[in-house]
């Protein structure tokens, strides 16, 4: 491809807005040659986000911005310019969110009582330490195809987000 | 679930954890559904999933959750990013060099901590 060349990308989440910034910034690729295609009326796919005080907020996906191991997006986004924040960068400007808006998880399990079950102990048997180490030096083609894990799969579909959003002067 | 509001989703859930309503009464609950945000854990062979970019493509790249980066995690925006940029840098030759995947599951600290906590 040259710098002549027009791109287009299928779906307007982060995938294609970050593939479009690379494009311009490190391919010579022009902004106005690169087509997002998104069916829904509003960009950002899972990453979104959305609404105003009256109505209150939504964002779909959940954040983890908040880890140091993100390298390409990290490096990305430190090349960003805030909307926000002339002279930041998008960077900047979420380390800045971090820190002034710290993580306010009480508990993570509560039982039938409403009382804050105690997670400290992962309650594992020594069979199950063994299947654990033994996994984590696994080569992944030594593992062959993945199966269904009931158990596991339920507990990634019990992600919920509620965001709950008092409204002003009530 | 599909028919119901914001509001009587929030009511649902208080009933299951015997929340009390009156706690989130001024609460406003947006209901949206994410149908396929666990399907990049469905059951899969290793071949499964493309690279950004399969062997002779010239035009043409996959990007974000379902291609094949095979030090990288799933279900993380890193993982779009990532594919985006290689998928970025191979169609377009360019040479500048894309960080590393950190490899934290290698790393003896991280080892011996989970270690510790499979104890506990």
């Amino acid at each position: 491809m040259s710098t002549k060349s027009k791109a287009y990308l299928v779906g307007g989440g982060i995938g294609s807005l970050a593939a479009a910034a690379f494009m311009i910034r490190d391919g010579g690729i022009r902004g106005e040659d690169i087509s997002i295609l998104e069916a829904l009326p509003v960009m950002g796919g899972s990453l979104d986000g959305a609404g105003d005080v009256a109505g209150g907020y939504s964002l779909r996906g959940g954040r983890m911005l908040t880890t140091d191991n993100y390298e390409c997006t990290w490096g990305l986004f430190k090349s960003i310019p805030s909307l926000n924040h002339p002279g930041q960068s998008v960077f900047e400007e979420t380390v800045e969110f971090n820190a002034q808006h710290k993580s306010h998880a009480r508990a993570r399990l509560v039982d039938r009582r409403r009382a804050k079950v105690p997670v400290t102990s992962m309650g594992f048997s020594m069979q199950d330490r063994m299947e654990l180490l033994k996994l984590s030096r696994a080569d992944e083609a030594s593992l062959g195809p993945s199966a269904a894990f009931p158990e596991s799969t339920g507990r990634r579909a019990g992600i919920l987000g509620l965001c709950f959003v008092p409204r002003p002067g009530r | 679930m599909a028919d119901c509001n914001g509001a009587e989703i929030l009511q649902e859930l208080c009933g299951h954890l015997r929340f009390d309503l009156e706690t989130v009464k001024t609460a406003d609950c947006i209901a949206c559904r994410m149908p396929y945000i666990t399907s990049m854990f469905m059951p899969r062979s290793q071949s499964d999933r493309p690279l950004p970019v399969p062997p002779d493509s010239k035009n043409f790249a996959f990007i974000s959750q379902f291609v094949e980066i095979p030090t990288d995690t799933v279900f993380t925006v890193e993982y779009s990013v990532r594919a985006a940029q290689m998928a970025v840098y191979e169609l377009l030759g360019i040479s500048l060099k894309i960080p590393a995947v950190t490899p934290h599951d290698k790393s003896l600290h991280t080892e011996f901590e989970a270690l510790l906590k499979a104890f506990k």
